[in-house]
Order: C-alpha cells, then sequence, then structure tokens
C-alpha cells in the first residue's frame, strides 16, 4: 500500500479501480500535443505563404 | 484536474478534428453517405454531446448510440420489481440516484419514496451495507445495476456481507455484460456499423480481449476510449484510420487506465460471486443469451431474487412497455431521439416516459439538454 502513496487512481463508486499509468498518459499527451503543434505549423506556414502573395 | 484538463486541450482537438476531416475525405464518406460509428457507452454519449463532438466533427460522420447505459437498458418489469420490494414494510432499499426516476408501470422509486416507501439513494453500495450494519431488525436490499465497471463493487460488498455474516443483507442483481448485446446488434441486417469506440472503464475491468470478436468475426475495427474530449477525438480517428486503411483491429487509446488484461482483483471477484445467466431481458433489445448474471448458490442468502421470491426468481413474465415509447427503437438506432414523437412532448427529463430520458447517459436525455436548438430544427 505504501507505494501508492502519491498516485494517481480512478475511483468508481467507492472502490479505487485503476492506478493511472503515467508513462501511458504522457504518451498519449505527446502525441495529442504532436497534433496541436503540427496544426500550429501549418497555419503559421499557410499565414506565411498568404503574406509572400500580398506582397507580391 | 490532473489527468483531466490535459486532455480538453482546444490546441490539440483544432489538430485532430483537421486530421478526422482528412481521413472522412480520404474515405469518401459524405453526409448523404456517412460512416456509421456507434459509441458503445452512455458515457460516451454524454461527452459527445456535452463538448458538441458531433456538432464539430464532419457530417460524414454518423454518430450511433449504443446500448452503455445501464439505466436505460432495465426492462419496466424490473423496475416494479423494485417498487415491489422498496414497498416492503421490512426493507430499506438503497439505490444510486439515476435509477429513481426511470417510471414503472405502477410508479417510479421516487413516486414509490414519496408515497412512504423507505428507499435511500446511496452513492456506493459500502454505504448499503453500513445500513445493513446500523439496522439488524430491517432487510438492506441493494439495487445492484451496471455493466462490468460496477459489478465488481457489488461482488466485492456480498463478500464481506458473507465474511461478516451481515444476512440482512442482500443484492437485487441486475448486472449485465457489454459483449453480448454488441453481437447481437452486428448480427441485426438493418443495422450498420462501421466501426465502434469501445467503452473504457467496463474495458478497465475486462480488458480488451472480450472485443476480439469484432475485429475477428465481424471485420468491424473497435478502438477502446477514455472520456475527455481529446480521448473521443483521438479514438473517432482511429476508427476512422482502421476503415481507411481496410484494417480492423481492437485498439486501445485509453491505455493509461486501461491494461490488456483488465482488472485481476475485480475478475476474481465478479467470478466468485457471480455465474452467467442463461438469458436477460433488455429494454429494447429483448432477451439476451448469456448477457446478464446472477448470484451464485453458494452466496444465496445475499440474493434478493431468492431471498424475496422475485424476478427471474418468480418465472418469466411479460409487461408492456408504456404507449408511445420509442425507446427500444431508439435503443437499436433505428430511430433518432427527436424522431420519437413524445421526444420533448410528452416525454422530457423533468416528467420522462422512457428510459432514455432519465438517466443523464441516455441518448433521448443527452439530446434534450445540449442539442436542443437542433432538435427543434430537425423535429418534425
Amino acid at each position: 500500500m505504501e507505494d501508492l502513496i502519491g498516485k494517481w487512481v480512478l475511483i468508481h463508486v467507492g472502490f479505487a479501480m485503476s492506478v493511472i499509468d503515467e508513462d501511458e498518459a504522457a504518451k498519449t499527451l505527446e502525441a495529442l500535443r504532436g497534433l496541436g503543434e503540427a496544426q500550429e505549423t501549418l497555419e503559421a506556414m499557410v499565414q506565411g505563404a498568404a503574406a509572400l502573395e500580398g506582397r507580391q | 484536474m490532473k489527468y483531466a484538463d490535459e486532455f480538453r486541450d482546444p490546441v490539440a482537438a483544432k489538430g485532430l478534428l483537421d486530421q478526422i476531416a482528412t481521413v472522412v475525405d480520404q474515405i469518401g464518406a459524405t453526409a448523404d453517405n456517412p460512416v456509421h460509428i456507434m459509441e458503445i457507452c452512455g458515457g460516451h454519449t454524454h461527452a459527445i454531446f456535452r463538448y458538441g463532438l458531433d456538432k464539430l466533427t464532419p457530417p460524414g460522420i454518423e454518430f450511433i448510440h449504443g446500448p452503455g447505459c445501464p439505466v436505460c437498458v432495465l426492462p419496466i418489469s424490473r423496475v416494479d420489481e423494485c417498487v415491489q420490494l422498496a414497498e416492503d414494510p421490512r426493507v430499506i432499499f438503497t439505490t444510486f440516484g439515476d435509477a429513481m426516476r426511470v417510471p414503472g408501470t405502477r410508479k417510479s422509486l421516487m413516486q414509490a419514496k414519496a408515497d412512504g416507501a423507505d428507499i435511500r439513494m446511496v452513492y456506493s453500495p459500502l454505504d448499503a451495507l453500513e445500513l445493513a450494519r446500523r439496522n439488524p431488525d430491517r432487510e438492506v436490499v441493494f439495487f445492484g445495476l451496471g455493466f462490468e465497471t460496477t459489478t465488481p463493487s457489488t461482488a466485492l460488498s456480498i463478500q464481506a456481507a458473507a465474511r461478516e455474516e451481515l444476512d440482512n443483507f442482500s443484492v437485487f442483481c441486475n448486472h449485465i455484460t457489454v459483449p453480448p448485446p454488441i453481437k447481437v446488434l452486428l448480427d441485426d441486417p438493418h443495422m450498420i456499423l462501421n466501426g465502434f469506440v469501445g467503452p473504457g472503464h467496463v474495458s478497465m475491468v475486462i480488458g480488451t480481449h472480450p472485443y476480439d470478436f469484432i475485429a475477428q468475426d465481424y471485420g468491424k475495427p473497435i478502438v477502446v476510449a477514455g472520456f475527455e474530449p481529446l480521448d473521443l477525438l483521438q479514438s473517432v480517428l482511429m476508427v476512422l484510420e482502421q476503415i481507411r486503411d481496410g484494417r480492423a483491429e481492437v485498439e486501445n487509446q485509453y491505455a493509461r487506465i486501461v491494461p490488456e488484461h483488465g482488472n485481476p482483483v475485480s475478475l476474481a471477484a465478479i467470478a466468485d460471486v457471480y455465474e452467467t445467466r442463461p438469458s436477460f431481458e433488455w429494454r429494447g433489445l429483448g432477451e439476451i443469451d448469456a448477457s446478464g448474471l446472477r448470484i451464485r448458490d453458494r452466496y444465496a442468502v445475499f440474493d434478493a431474487e431468492v431471498k424475496f421470491g422475485i424476478g427471474y426468481a418468480a418465472g418469466p413474465r411479460v409487461v408492456q412497455e408504456p404507449e408511445g415509447c420509442e425507446c427500444g427503437a431508439v435503443m437499436t438506432g433505428r430511430m433518432k431521439p427527436v424522431q420519437c414523437p413524445q421526444f420533448g412532448r410528452g416525454c422530457t427529463p423533468e416528467m420522462p416516459l422512457g428510459a432514455l430520458m432519465v438517466s443523464s447517459e441516455g441518448a433521448c436525455a443527452a439530446y434534450y439538454q445540449y442539442g436542443g436548438a437542433r432538435a427543434a430544427e430537425t423535429a418534425p
């Protein structure tokens, strides 16, 4: 039990049902952030292209 | 809240939505020819509407709302039996709050309570155990309702009651299992299902292998999903990518909570206390083979069906659904909530006619609460 202090668990109707796997959570978040960053990069490229066209 | 807020990041959501739109285009799905994705779990139905994901995703995706809402699939006869139990003067009837307003043939549990029945809303079967300890001269019955997520909690409570010889405690067992109704829906020639978003918290208990038949026997993709908006969007994207690539696999988006083989402690408790019934009645789906659980004989003293001679212990019975209630058709995806003539008229969350309007996980309640404006647009 002592090992569990500081861990996050999912509780359902009064029972701890699962210890959150922090590595898996981090992996999922990383993948999601990657998507967000990719999106921002794409938008920056589109804006950049528009700005270039505007200059011509 | 840690492990919740991060999964609501709008920047990541935008990225996912763009990816989803791309894959929908690659598949060639359109509003007239959409991809049908069933979210099995009522918690997912609720989240989809709460966050407006059905409106954010492209029209080429049609969400079909699955049978994973325990209150919604509860046959009216079981509600009647709850009322019957609760009206027994020996009984303190304990239940989760979401079952209180489900209409029965005569009355709901809420009405029975108003009429004087001793009904207590609890947040855990452990509360019911405590009531049994404090009221040795009363019979405390817990309404055991729910899928595999909740089944371990009543199994562990029955084991505790057995250890303490707390024989004024019993469970009215209505536990059901997810895979059998999915098979029924897949066998229904009228259902068009291209893929599934699989239940997260059920899978936390049973793992991902019970869904293997969906991929292997029926050739459909399924992705076990978490409940935050990013979890759902990522899972929908994973389902779409499988469809685009012609793959049919069981994937796990919710690995931070769901281990591949589930929770061994929970599974052992379920196996010790419960066995599969030959069949169990589902609202809208009828009797489904091997889809419900009953309490094993060695725990019969804690089985309210045996103790009070009700339910399946009393033999088969047929009860009519309320007139005009189309919950069955909505449940099986044959009708959208707003197409039901009673939706928002004879059936509202305040005065529900059918169970789908009662539970926050019910498709009708979700449409009503979050989809009001669009419901009005599309209503006949």
